[in-house]
């Protein structure tokens, strides 16, 4: 089972020679800046990514991983990264134990019994080359034609075209959520001071008939004042309706949940003379 | 005949989007009678009359649209340059596992790519409709299960999920434990200290 005497180098792992000497750890006052490795860490799209680069780097093949080997080149890059205190992702730490397992499980002596047992590397290189063939193919896919690269779609200006506004009726619960919403906006206003306020809902309708006045569409909650107490609130709620069953204003909403618009009804020539 | 040709083509330019021939169909006939067969004809001549130009009309998911020819995309090319989006190979693997395995969960795509599933990859897909929630697995916490939609296949200017470039098949590893005694007696197991640098 021993065969690491077949492999030359197969102990530490230098990172370099320097007049002669094996580097096995990374010097101290070495300064790498930490973007290039950054770089190189962002290079590759998980632990499957760079295993897959280390293994074809060195024309090995995946479905006979030297997993010796490999484990101790990853781990190497691994402790690299650590160095240089770049934050890892604990998928590449995952990884790295899976990799010792399987290097663990491979060192242990086989029973008859157990011999039917699937080599431990079976599930890594199924996943190795499961995940190979998509990034195959996602290489292929990226070099499909495709809009705003290669191909440039046709158009022409409808000019003087506009859609027409179809706003469809509003119905009574949506009118009622949103003053739901109103008073829960008030809630934030909410001071306490008492102060009886004359409270007229037919004052309160020319009030709104006069905000609306000479606009075409108010925002429904932009009649309400959120200083007001609630009373208050409710009564301008109170006036709204009054409006709406006089037909003297119109609620719609452009849209489901949208804002809800409020219009006047009240032609514009009654304001004026003939 | 001619008018239907002229409105087909003005549709095609103005729509902001593919029309398919039965849209368009129900878009003319809701006007004007008209056919489904008039439709494809005008959509023929049209491809005539195109021949001479450097404009065209191509076929994809959705339906036709107006393009231009690929033989003028060096002069597009300086328009577009600076506008052009650039997807990372993040992105392209996540998507090239939901064309080819769905539906799938961001489970499935984990498992395959050995990451989790960046949110802001799926939103990406997900804000340019590439890619669409088309149901639930019934599993604990029901996972959402994503498709490629028509759109994903528009921009690719792709018809059809089937002409994507073949998924490379699968090698089995069936050998490997054969090969567990014969391991490690070739070369390949140099490794030269400049490779890790």
């Amino acid at each position: 089972m021993n065969k690491t005497t077949n492999k030359p180098m197969q102990a530490e792992m230098p990172f370099a020679i320097v007049q002669g000497e094996q580097l096995t750890e990374l010097p101290k006052d070495l300064y790498i800046p930490p973007v290039a490795l950054q770089v190189f860490l962002e290079a590759f799209e998980g632990p499957l990514d760079l295993l897959l680069y280390l293994i074809r780097k060195q024309n090995l093949d995946v479905i006979d991983i030297p997993i010796a080997e490999i484990t101790e080149q990853y781990v190497d890059y691994i402790n690299l990264m650590q160095d240089l205190e770049l934050s890892l992702a604990g998928e590449y730490l995952l990884m790295a134990a899976m990799l010792a397992e399987i290097k663990s499980k491979m060192l242990l002596p086989i029973f008859e019994e157990i011999e039917e047992e699937d080599d431990p590397r079976a599930e890594l290189v199924r996943r190795l080359l499961e995940y190979e063939r998509y990034r195959t193919v996602s290489e292929e896919i990226d070099l499909i034609n495709r809009v705003e690269r290669d191909i440039y779609l046709s158009t022409a200006e409808t000019g003087n075209y506009q859609q027409p506004d179809i706003l469809p009726d509003i119905e009574l619960p949506d009118l009622v959520m949103a003053f739901q919403e109103v008073l829960k906006k008030a809630e934030m206003f909410s001071t306490l001071h008492f102060m009886k306020e004359p409270l007229s809902v037919k004052e309160r309708m020319s009030e709104i008939l006069e905000q609306i006045n000479g606009k075409d569409f108010i925002k429904f909650e932009d009649l309400f004042d959120f200083q007001e107490q609630k009373i208050g609130l409710v009564v301008t709620f109170l006036a709204i309706l009054e409006l709406m069953k006089e037909l003297l204003i119109e609620v719609v909403q452009a849209q489901e949940f949208g804002i809800i618009h409020v219009k006047t009804l009240v032609e514009k020539e009654t304001h004026e003379p003939n | 005949m001619s008018q239907i040709k002229n409105i087909v083509e003005a549709l095609l330019l103005s729509s902001g989007e593919p029309l398919s021939a039965d849209r368009i169909h129900k878009i003319i006939n809701s006007k004007e009678s008209c056919t489904k067969a008039e439709v494809l004809e005008a959509i023929d001549s049209l491809k005539i009359d195109y021949e001479n130009k450097e404009i065209e009309i191509s076929r994809v998911a959705s339906g036709f649209r107006i393009q231009a020819k690929a033989s003028i995309n060096d002069f597009l090319n300086i328009i577009y340059a600076e506008k052009t989006p650039r997807y990372s190979r993040a992105l392209m693997e996540t998507l090239s596992i939901i064309a080819y395995k769905q539906p799938v969960t961001r489970g499935d795509i984990e498992s395959i790519r050995g990451v989790s599933v960046s949110s802001s990859i799926m939103r990406t897909l997900t804000d340019r409709n590439w890619i669409k929630i088309v149901g639930y697995r019934d599993v604990p916490g029901k996972p959402a299960m994503f498709s490629t939609t028509n759109e994903f296949l528009d921009y690719f200017g792709l018809e059809k999920l089937s002409e994507l470039p073949d998924l490379p098949d699968i090698k089995e590893p069936q050998n490997l434990s054969l090969d567990l005694e014969a391991e490690t007696t070739n070369e390949m197991t140099q490794i030269s200290t400049e490779q890790l640098n």
